[in-house]
């Protein structure tokens, strides 16, 4: 009784630390004018909407780009983790005790030093300025998140489900589809989540190998909130997070949708 | 389906563990595998089953040499001792796997897995989720899905350890049964006595890797081949002592003499209680 007290009292805590700042951004968007020490603004406007919605920073282009963008790092972050959780955790390679700590590796290196190293090898491959570049960047920043998030998940859901399967007459692609998938749903779920909110609030990276010819909301944003206009900041912030958590509600659909098929 | 294996060497991170092993399991015959644990009892399941590589040695199925045939091609299902079920099909599903593998169509596949759920005892208990039947039901289950890929060996690896004593009898009553009705070649892996002498034609004794001894259960409760099988089978007294013309005596002094059909020289007489007198 007393530990479910204590309990509900830190969720609602937790709640108003998240949901109160995001209404302080809610009420920003619309604030035409909000001088101190003013409770509430003094004035509101829609000068943020007209000027997201029809201004010159074409919203949905940029909105659709950062979107496919991000869910393409997600995917193929996610399926790279997954091979090689497969492959040191299941099949036991040669060397994976290596692989494992050199995966978190991109996490030392200091974001800017990294960006900068890898432009110059974007430049020599031919791939700068590219949208191909810009996913192999974002790869990069979240494949240590990712991979450990599937090497703790493979490591617990182990093979022993697939042996039964294979000795039950299932041929290993499919053992796997049909006993160890649904198990890693929720990892994988974890996974993707992660590796798109991390390419979606790329910036220093994106705009070294995009060189600016790849736009994301976060790119945009930038100049607001460094500029100062709240209000412009706020709504792009509100469609930054609004977003991220829309393709979160998708991913998990379509999760649901493969586990229950 | 026959089974012979012929001088097995199995080696696990480079430790060997199973050691020049060799068994033959007759057609239809119901053959327990007893041993200390860390003997190779369940590394064997494994490896007629497919899932561990053989070091050297042969094991056939019918005179046919399956090292090579991978663990989905050999039809040689194992019963583990977790269950193994799989947690995202109900009782039905799983029961019903191996026949969605050999592309059978729902309605024919859930209605061969219903009938095997009444060869269990399980009837009506299709639609239910895993987590939501008890331990000795998941079991039955996991007979049950092992009958439905009609195998040509079923290996059971002490598949009653996790249940308590009541289930557990009502259990082995089970899987005689199901050996009599479907007469398939059984092997089943235990470390109880009693089990393994109980519900086997024949038992075999296995210690560091190999079989010290494969025998009916009078034999190898009667005439162990050595000190280790005999130890293995219950508590024994050794008297030391000689034989000279067909008649042993104690040379403790306790006056114990008997008749024995061995040449004359020193010898352990071993003397091996096997139950309660008053029982």
């Amino acid at each position: 009784m007393r530990n479910s007290r204590i309990l509900s009292f830190i969720l609602i805590l937790t709640a108003i630390i998240i949901i109160l700042p995001a209404l302080v951004i809610l009420l920003w968007t619309v604030t035409g004018r909000w001088p101190w020490p003013g409770l509430l603004p003094e004035s509101y406007t829609l000068r943020t909407v007209e000027e997201l919605l029809f201004g010159s920073s074409g919203l949905w282009k940029i909105l659709k780009s950062s979107v496919i963008l991000a869910t393409a790092v997600a995917v193929l972050g996610t399926v790279i983790a997954l091979m090689t959780a497969r492959a040191t955790e299941i099949y036991r390679i040669r060397g994976r005790k290596l692989i494992s700590s050199a995966s978190i590796l991109p996490l030392i290196v200091p974001g800017t030093v990294f960006a900068m190293g890898i432009q110059v090898t974007l430049i020599r491959i031919h791939l700068n300025d590219t949208i191909t570049g810009v996913i192999i960047v974002h790869l990069v920043a979240a494949l240590p998140y990712c991979i450990t998030i599937m090497m703790d998940m493979t490591a617990a859901v182990g093979s022993s489900l697939e042996e039964q399967a294979a000795v039950l007459g299932a041929k290993p692609l499919r053992g796997f589809l049909d006993v160890t998938l649904p198990q890693l749903l929720p990892g994988i779920l974890s996974s993707a989540s992660m590796a798109y909110i991390i390419s979606y609030s790329q910036y220093f990276t994106t705009l070294m190998a995009g060189g600016g010819k790849v736009k994301t909301l976060a790119l945009v944003m930038f100049p607001y909130i460094q500029s100062g206009d709240r209000a412009l900041a706020s709504i792009y912030a509100a469609v930054f997070v609004g977003s991220a958590l829309i393709v979160f509600f998708v991913f998990e659909a379509i999760i649901h949708r493969i586990v229950r098929s | 389906m026959k089974l012979e294996i012929k001088d097995l060497n199995v080696e696990l991170n480079k430790n060997r563990i199973l050691n020049g092993l060799s068994l033959a399991v007759r057609e239809g015959e119901f053959v327990s595998l007893l041993g200390p644990s860390g003997c190779g009892k369940s590394t064997l399941l494994k490896t007629i089953a497919g899932l561990i590589p053989v070091s050297s040695g042969t094991i056939s199925l019918d005179g046919e040499i399956i090292n090579d045939v991978p663990a989905y091609k050999r039809n040689t299902v194992i019963v583990f001792q977790e269950m193994r079920l799989f947690p995202n099909m109900t009782v039905a599903e799983n029961v019903a796997y191996p026949l969605k593998i050999k592309g059978l169509d729902k309605g024919t596949r859930l209605k061969r897995a219903e009938e095997l759920l009444g060869f269990v005892r399980l009837e009506g208990y299709g639609d239910r989720k895993i987590s939501r039947i008890s331990g000795g039901q998941q079991q039955r289950v996991a007979l049950a899905r092992a009958l439905a890929a009609e195998p040509r060996i079923i290996l059971l690896d002490e598949p009653f350890s996790s249940l308590d004593e009541n289930l557990r009898e009502d259990m082995r009553q089970l899987v005689r049964d199901l050996h009599k009705r479907f007469h398939m070649t059984t092997i089943m892996v235990t470390h109880d006595r009693q089990e393994a002498l109980s519900m086997a034609d024949r038992v075999a004794v296995m210690f560091d890797g190999h079989i010290a001894q494969i025998g009916t259960p009078d034999e190898v409760m009667g005439n162990p081949s050595d000190e280790r099988v005999a130890e293995y089978f219950g508590s024994n007294a050794y008297v030391k002592g000689i034989v000279r013309n067909g008649v042993f005596t104690a040379s403790d002094g306790s006056g114990l003499t008997c008749r024995i059909d061995r040449p004359d020289g020193e010898y352990d007489l071993m003397l091996n209680v096997i139950g309660n007198v008053k029982e």
